[in-house]
């Protein structure tokens, strides 16, 4: 698909950045991107050489034959209507964290995609970083043993301020929401995707923004595995990291600040801790070599294969309503003030209502 | 001169920042016989609006409302870089008499070509604000030297020191309140990013793209300076980009470039220099007339340029020194712009010709980025 694959954009936020470059790492060339205003779209459109549209005539755009690929890069609250659009278009999809803002959209997301018989890849970037991909090898090696306990951490001082994910409507919710979709995803990801059958504690601090500011929630795994993930709006700096805590020894992934502190250290039970060789790390002085460090740029090109032979991506929209259903649940765990099973989240209520509108018990 | 008219034209701002409240505000205020500040807008209204008091302007928060005001005649961008393209492009839309757009145009010479080939379709005169190219010295020096060519050597350099004490003492500077929000300038990186590695390729080094910003932010000053003396067949001979001590950073990072003509040969240096003394200029030969120019520290509004120039004549050698000459390049762009508007005098430095020193950023920056650093 490499040289006539045609990419669009619904969005062209900031992380519209990353994956410009990523696609034009790939070869594959960005024809068009779309912003809820016209100035907006013309203005990254100009810089990144494509065509802008308006969320409100995406028709046009969707319909372009020289498009292949749509990437949904939208606000959290427009992904479920702009990524069923592509998909009635005809298009694979390339979907941001996380997928929709209910458990009902996001299935809906990938109905509509098995109907119409195109490719979801849901965009969990750090799955792709060199030293994550590197730390679930290990895992899966056998160098912890057998898996305990995972936990992930990702914070940072919070979005932009003024901008839509400090706004309930269009972010559905906050740190546990936007950031937490890493924390989960991630976490799953280095142990094998687990199956998650419950929240057993959760916790949100309100922010005066409306969102949950810091969250943190522990999920208990059908094999037993405890994943305890932290996710953060109000942290001083940014740091990202996970530690897979193993019978035989501690496994700990470094994610962020991305690329220099990126970091990869196993600590064999009774032993010393001893660094592990980070794939790639030569490279991150390199603008390729640092999308890579943050796992944009394999994500892209292993998106835009699998569309291209037929294969299902991984992460895949199944993926993503998977971490979906878990964030909804830790939302609904902390509304409870008690543990959860997935079974019993309503499948169209928001992240927002599930915390704070229905009634404990 | 602009004396002999009464034609007032009434001048829009876009962006309120350093080089507006130091350079374009007094040298407007000073040609009070040609221009008239009647609009400004800024990102921060609160910029805005002390910007309007200190010059007797409406604030008016939409840009693009500000380059349809009918009261606005000629509208001068001066906001970030990745925005100049959208704010000139909106002017020529709006059929404006003028627009200058501060350096460099645009991003890329891709996105330059897109503001000249509007310039051309709209017939708006776009001028590109080089305060070099308007600069006494340079002036003075190309009347002696004329057409452009037999230039056998040359050497341009802009080592710019940090001006601090002067911006916050005597201009008074108006800055926006509150921190400065970190992903305004990641934003801009980014878009620094996205216009690099469209020509550098993704491979590019990190360094390469902050050398690619030096290139096009400082670097550009003396592009258009040298083509006026050297012409225009210009290969990139030798490009290398000096990172400082910190690689991602400006701070002490240089650019040297050695470019080469029919006739010579010329060295180009700049750097964001750690020390606060500014030299910048250059110096030319060709085999009758040497030359030598030093332009004045940077965001002063009255400081002076100076330029030698030795001949031979007779038998010996003549020179001829020009000094204490306050008018900036930036009052004379205005006064240049004023004949272009009033009295259809050509351009000195219209869009489309601008390309052509994008062309040149691009072909450094690339030479550059392929050699190790």
């Amino acid at each position: 698909m490499a040289a006539a694959c045609g990419v669009a954009f619904i969005g062209a936020g900031f992380i519209s950045y990353s994956h410009n470059l990523s696609v034009r790492a790939y070869g594959a060339r960005l024809v068009a991107m779309a912003s809820q205003t016209r100035r907006t779209a013309e203005h990254r459109a100009r810089i990144f050489g494509a065509e802008p549209y308006t969320f409100d005539a995406l028709e046009a755009m969707l319909t372009r034959s020289d498009v292949d690929v749509v990437f949904v890069l939208s606000p959290n609250a427009l992904h479920a209507r702009h990524a069923t659009a592509a998909i009635a278009a005809g298009k694979h999809i390339v979907i941001e964290k996380p997928m929709a803002l209910t458990v009902a959209d996001a299935e809906g997301i990938v109905a509509a995609a098995q109907r119409h018989g195109v490719g979801i890849g849901y965009a969990e970037n750090q799955v792709f970083s060199p030293v994550m991909v590197r730390a679930r090898e290990l895992v899966a090696e056998g160098a912890v043993g057998r898996v305990r306990r995972v936990v992930g951490f990702c914070g940072h001082a919070g979005p932009p301020t003024g901008t839509w994910f400090w706004d309930p409507k269009w972010a559905g919710g906050g740190a546990q929401f936007d950031m937490g979709s890493h924390t989960v995803a991630a976490s799953l990801d280095l142990v094998g995707w687990p199956e998650v059958k419950a929240i057993e504690r959760a916790k949100l601090l309100d922010h005066p923004s409306g969102v949950d500011g810091r969250a943190e929630a522990t999920l208990i795994a059908a094999n037993g595995i405890e994943l305890d993930v932290t996710s953060s709006f109000v942290e001083t700096g940014e740091s990202m990291w996970y530690e897979i805590h193993g019978e035989a020894g501690v496994l700990r992934a470094t994610f962020s600040p991305a690329p220099f502190a990126q970091d990869l250290t196993l600590t064999p039970k009774g032993g010393a801790p001893r660094g592990i060789d980070i794939p790639h790390r030569g490279e991150v002085m390199q603008v390729s070599g640092y999308l890579r460090s943050m796992g944009y740029l394999d994500q892209v090109s292993h998106f835009l294969e699998c569309f291209d032979s037929g294969r299902t991506p991984r992460p895949s929209g199944a993926d993503g309503v998977r971490v979906v259903r878990i964030l909804l649940g830790i939302y609904l765990a902390a509304g409870r003030g008690r543990g959860v099973t997935l079974d019993e989240i309503p499948a169209d209520r928001l992240p927002l209502e599930l915390w704070k509108s229905l009634p404990r018990s | 001169m602009t004396g002999s008219s009464s034609e007032v034209l009434r001048v829009g701002i876009v962006g309120c920042g350093l080089a507006t409240q130091s350079l374009h505000l007094p040298a407007l205020q000073s040609l009070a016989a040609s221009y008239r500040i009647t609009a400004v807008t800024d990102l921060s209204e609160a910029v805005a609006a002390a910007v309007a008091a200190r010059s007797g302007a409406r604030a008016i928060a939409d840009v693009f409302r500000l380059v349809e005001d009918p009261e606005v005649d000629v509208v001068v961008i001066c906001t970030p870089d990745a925005f100049h393209l959208d704010h000139a492009l909106a002017a020529c839309e709006a059929r404006r008499r003028a627009v200058l757009v501060e350096k460099p145009m645009s991003l890329n010479a891709r996105m330059g070509r897109a503001l000249a080939e509007a310039a051309a379709s709209t017939g708006v005169p776009v001028l590109v604000n080089y305060p070099h190219v308007y600069d006494y010295a340079t002036q003075r020096v190309r009347q002696v030297w004329g057409a452009p060519g037999n230039l056998t050597s040359g050497e341009f350099h802009c080592f710019l020191g940090n001006n601090d004490d002067y911006i916050a003492d005597v201009i008074q500077m108006i800055r926006p309140p509150g921190p400065p929000e970190p992903w305004v300038g990641m934003t801009a990186q980014l878009d620094v990013a996205s216009a690099a590695t469209e020509v550098l390729g993704i491979a590019a080094g990190v360094t390469s793209v902050v050398g690619y910003g030096i290139v096009l932010g400082l670097t550009i000053h003396d592009i258009p300076v040298l083509r006026r003396f050297a012409g225009d067949q210009l290969s990139v001979a030798h490009a290398r980009f000096r990172p400082g001590p910190n690689p991602l950073d400006i701070a002490g990072f240089g650019v040297d470039a050695v470019l080469e003509t029919p006739s010579g040969t010329l060295i180009l240096q700049s750097e964001f220099s750690p020390l606060k003394r500014t030299d910048w200029g250059f110096r030319i030969r060709r085999p009758d007339l040497q030359a030598e120019a030093h332009f004045p520290t940077t965001f002063a509004p009255a400081a002076p340029s100076r330029c030698s120039v030795w001949g031979a004549q007779a038998g010996a050698t003549l020179e001829q020194r020009y000094t204490d000459f306050y008018e900036t390049g930036f009052r004379r762009v205005w006064r240049h712009l004023y004949d272009v508007v009033v009295h259809g005098a050509a351009a000195e430095t219209p869009a489309r010709d601008a390309v052509r020193d994008l062309e040149i950023v691009e072909a450094i920056a690339t030479v550059a980025s392929k050699r190790r650093m």
